[in-house]
């Protein structure tokens, strides 16, 4: 999952620079639309919800270790200083780029982390130490206890104060080394590919009670216009994806100028992989009891967050990919796995009890864009 | 003429010489019949040049080069220079290079078979009967009327020289084929008199030259092989001939590329060429919308006033325009793709736009790099749309305050106006430019629509010489309305018609011309027929530039 976000990053600073810039150019201030109105807005800015709060608070035993490391933690002092040395070099690779990663029966890390779920060498990760998170309470709980359709797990304390939220997946991946940099390079870029989000029937920009909203991948061939920049540009046509499975729909209501759906079974959209080996292979990626909470700012644009459940084969499936992710990203999957599988707290296995999602959330950005649904 | 300087390439050294000889052959001055006279060149436009080999030689014979720039002259058609503008060394190197290019491609394995239309008896040595064959029917169409019998024979003996010294035949026929293409005779449209029996003592132009007129005219390209033939038939001399050829011309698609070409130039699109923009301010603006903003202006009228044939005041009036998706975010407009990037698109009635005037070609081409600007929009409606001629302003104006796009004090492009029309030395232009230009303020520098700026509701009240107008769309319909209007656009037809600027003598030709325009209910294509019917089209003899304009 790494190397895939890894490459999506892109600095906080150009998307502030971005956003005042489109402000400026807003042409659709959202304020006063007309009753019955159609708002639409291009979903450019999916970033893993991650807080960044004090290292030391969050992270108190350091960086979870990466797949090197873990298997420089298989050797003995001695071993460990004589394969360090620099003649050594090629003999140090070969050792943790070969049987390491790619195991007795020759399954990758990567590839099938199922596979090492029982071998100690990969263990699982430490975790957020910290209270505090981006995050929904996705199971309506005050305390994570265990529901039909939830494992008992630990919750966060919103950052603006809200009680119980849900961000197992922060909580999962917050101490990665490649997600938590210094200063800017703390940024994440956007997990998923470009997506629209329509909402019809609006009467009143602060408070109604119920509006449409279909949340739905682009046509493959619409491709996102930028600036020379890089900055998607607000206002642009996009038609809706003529596959039934990414276009998903629901209701919702307005708070105080705040968009809240509260409930969506079911949400998949397009992700096409763009990773050597795999570039241009289409997947979903899939959330399930789905809420959002986004601001419809004055400028046209949307921000806020989303949240819902992961499944597990779905974070791996997309996000680890392809046999080289283990050594050139240097990440351990098979330690997240096992991450993933201590601390997923939805959809338990009837037979087992094991649950098989992960709550998550993502804060996501929008900007003015027109759904154009064909044939309509 | 003369060849790029000689390197180690043998061709050089074959070129050069054959192009010395051929200037030095006897006649060779003079491809015209002697006794008529020429009276007036003009040059090729680049889009004529480029059309012109793509109709003689196909469309996939690349011409890459630049010509020299025209022009513009004040207060006319850039296309009224070809008759002023000679050729720089550097523009001329440019000819030859991209003469080059044009006959290997013509000779070369890929065309030869199609182009030449004739094969050698051997390809290492000459062969005149098929050089010449190919030399005659080429050389009718670059220069658009035959060859002389003495000229033909010197680009044969051109060929025979070229392919004795290379040991090719088609090397040969390519040098020979490269002079006439870097000859006057191809690159400039020269006017060739000869005595006119109806009026003893006086000329007219002959068949071939007036065949030139029409199609530079009327397809912006050279003649065809029909209107060749009319020509060498003399049926351009007689009422009923031109009338023909013309009903010909105007009913073909070839019509559009003229159309394109004249409105391209009469609303001063070569300004959008080097038209930059803030991009912080204006993000917008990005390639695609450059280019695709004349595009549409140009496929709107093509498909108004010519597959339409409708009023040319419903220009400044219609919804229907051209759109794609990277205009459509600069509009602030859905747009649905289709297969083709264009797709044809009604401005949805409460878009506060309609017609050419709220397009973003003319918005964007008459803004700032970092500002609107009611005074060059203003202007440029005067100037271009109506022909009335803008003085330009004092050169020790004070600008200053107009840039100040962030005065809190003065927040919208009216305040700021109206404080610098205090000066009396700007007043006085401002008064005929600004109450015009004032109701396009609903659209910021790059065309985008706007209600507001800095904060401040924008007001798009004004006058066009005496008519109250309460925004953009009302302006376009002050506009068509405005009996200068469809004046101005006769007067600049004709002005692209004789590819000069019109002198005081052309004036109540023009005028006779908006008054056929009004009658014919303001049909562009009938106001095309008409000028390309009329005696003052072919007259010979006018004086140039005396300020007409």
């Amino acid at each position: 999952m790494n190397g895939i976000y890894g490459r999506l990053r892109r600095s906080w600073r150009l998307a502030c620079a971005v956003l005042a810039a489109l402000a400026l150019v807003a042409l659709q201030g959202i304020a006063g639309a007309r009753e019955g109105s159609t708002l639409g807005f291009l979903v450019v800015d999916t970033r893993l919800a991650m807080h960044y709060g004090p290292f030391e608070a969050d992270c108190p035993l350091g960086f979870e270790p990466t797949v090197e490391e873990n298997f420089l933690a298989t050797l003995g002092p001695d071993e460990r200083e004589r394969i360090l040395r620099p003649e050594n070099a090629e003999e140090y690779a070969n050792a943790w780029k070969g049987e390491f990663i790619n195991g007795p029966g020759g399954e990758n890390v990567c590839q099938n982390p199922k596979a090492f779920l029982d071998d100690p060498r990969h263990p699982p990760h430490r975790g957020i130490q910290s209270p505090v998170a981006y995050g929904l309470n996705l199971d309506g709980t005050p305390d994570g206890r265990a529901t039909p359709l939830t494992c008992e797990h630990p919750k966060f304390e919103g950052l603006n104060g809200e009680p119980a939220v849900d961000n197992q997946l922060y909580r999962a991946v917050g101490c990665y080394k490649s997600r938590r940099g210094t200063g800017e390079s703390q940024q994440q870029g956007s997990e998923l590919d470009p997506f629209l989000i329509e909402l019809r029937g609006v009467d009143d920009l602060e408070n109604d009670r119920q509006v449409e909203v279909g949340i739905y991948s682009v046509a493959v061939d619409d491709l996102v216009l930028r600036t020379p920049g890089g900055a998607p540009l607000p206002h642009q046509s996009f038609r809706v994806t003529s596959n039934p499975k990414w276009r998903n729909e629901t209701t919702g209501r307005i708070v105080n100028g705040e968009l809240r759906v509260d409930h969506l079974d079911r949400l998949f959209l397009r992700y096409r992989l763009f990773t050597w080996g795999a570039f241009g292979e289409v997947y979903s990626h899939e959330f399930r009891r789905v809420r959002f909470k986004l601001k419809l700012e004055e400028d046209g644009s949307v921000s806020g967050l989303m949240g819902g459940y992961r499944p597990l084969w779905n974070i791996s499936t997309i996000g680890y990919c392809c046999r080289g992710t283990a050594s050139t990203a240097n990440m351990d999957c098979a330690s997240e796995y096992k991450t993933f599988a201590l601390m997923a707290d939805g959809d338990p296995d009837p037979a087992t009890g094991q649950c098989t999602t992960i709550s998550a959330a993502h804060r996501i950005g929008g900007i003015p864009a027109f759904a154009i649904h064909e044939g309509e | 003429m003369r060849c790029p300087a000689v390197g180690p390439d043998r061709r050089y050294a074959l070129c050069a010489g054959i192009i010395a000889w051929l200037a030095v052959a006897p006649g060779a001055a003079a491809a015209q019949p002697a006794g008529d006279d020429a009276t007036a060149m003009r040059r090729l436009t680049e889009e004529q040049y480029r059309n012109a080999i793509a109709d003689i030689f196909g469309p996939d014979i690349q011409v890459a080069g630049r010509m020299d720039p025209l022009v513009r002259l004040p207060h006319g058609l850039q296309t009224s220079a070809v008759s002023a503008i000679s050729v720089s060394p550097a523009g001329f190197e440019q000819y030859t290079q991209m003469a080059r290019a044009i006959a290997g491609q013509v000779v070369d394995e890929a065309h030869r078979a199609t182009l030449v239309g004739c094969r050698p008896t051997a390809e290492d040595r000459a062969d005149d009967t098929c050089a010449r064959a190919f030399l005659e029917r080429v050389g009718r169409l670059l220069f658009r009327r035959p060859l002389e019998p003495a000229d033909l024979e010197r680009q044969v003996a051109a060929a025979r020289e070229g392919a004795r010294l290379s040991g090719s035949f088609y090397t040969g026929l390519a040098l020979s084929l490269e002079t006439m293409l870097v000859s006057p005779h191809f690159l400039f449209d020269i006017d060739v008199t000869e005595p006119d029996p109806a009026r003893p003592g006086e000329v007219r132009l002959d068949g071939w030259s007036k065949a030139a007129r029409l199609s530079f005219f009327l397809w912006d390209t050279t003649p065809d092989a029909l209107l060749l033939d009319a020509a060498a038939r003399g049926d351009l001399h007689s009422a009923e001939g031109l009338a023909r050829q013309v009903d010909r011309m105007i009913a073909s698609p070839r019509l559009e590329a003229s159309v394109r070409t004249f409105f391209s130039d009469m609303l001063g699109f070569e300004r959008i060429e080097d038209l930059a923009k803030d991009p912080v301010l204006y993000p917008q603006f990005v390639r695609d919308v450059k280019a695709e903003m004349p595009e549409q202006t140009l496929r709107t009228i093509v498909d108004l006033l010519v597959r339409e044939n409708r009023d040319y005041r419903e220009l400044f009036t219609s919804r229907t325009t051209f759109m794609t998706r990277a205009l459509g975010q600069v509009y602030g407009l859905p747009v649905t793709p289709g297969r083709d990037a264009w797709v044809r698109y009604e401005l949805p009635e409460g878009s506060g736009r309609a017609g050419l005037l709220t397009q973003v070609s003319f918005l964007a081409a008459f803004s700032h790099d970092g500002r609107s600007s009611p005074t060059l929009r203003g202007q440029a409606l005067r100037e271009l749309l109506l022909c009335q001629p803008v003085p330009d302003p004092p050169a020790n104006v004070d600008f200053s305050l107009l840039e100040e796009t962030e005065n809190l004090e003065l927040r919208t492009a009216r305040d700021r106006l109206a404080v610098h029309r205090e000066n009396p030395v700007c007043a006085g232009c401002h008064r005929i430019t600004d109450p015009i230009g004032l109701t396009l303020e609903n659209f910021d520098g790059v065309g985008a629509y706007r209600t507001t700026e800095n904060g401040a509701p924008i007001d798009v009240s004004g006058t066009l010489d005496g008519t109250e107008i309460a925004g953009p769309v009302e302006l376009g319909a002050a506009v068509s309305r405005h009996p200068a209007a469809p004046r101005c656009l006769a007067r600049r037809v004709a002005e692209y018609a004789l590819r000069r600027p019109l002198a005081n003598d052309d004036l109540g030709w023009a005028a006779e011309m908006a008054s056929r325009f009004a009658g014919e209910e303001y049909r562009v294509r009938a106001l095309f027929g008409a000028v390309a019917t009329s005696d003052a089209f072919f007259q010979v003899g006018r004086a140039r530039q005396d300020g007409a304009n």
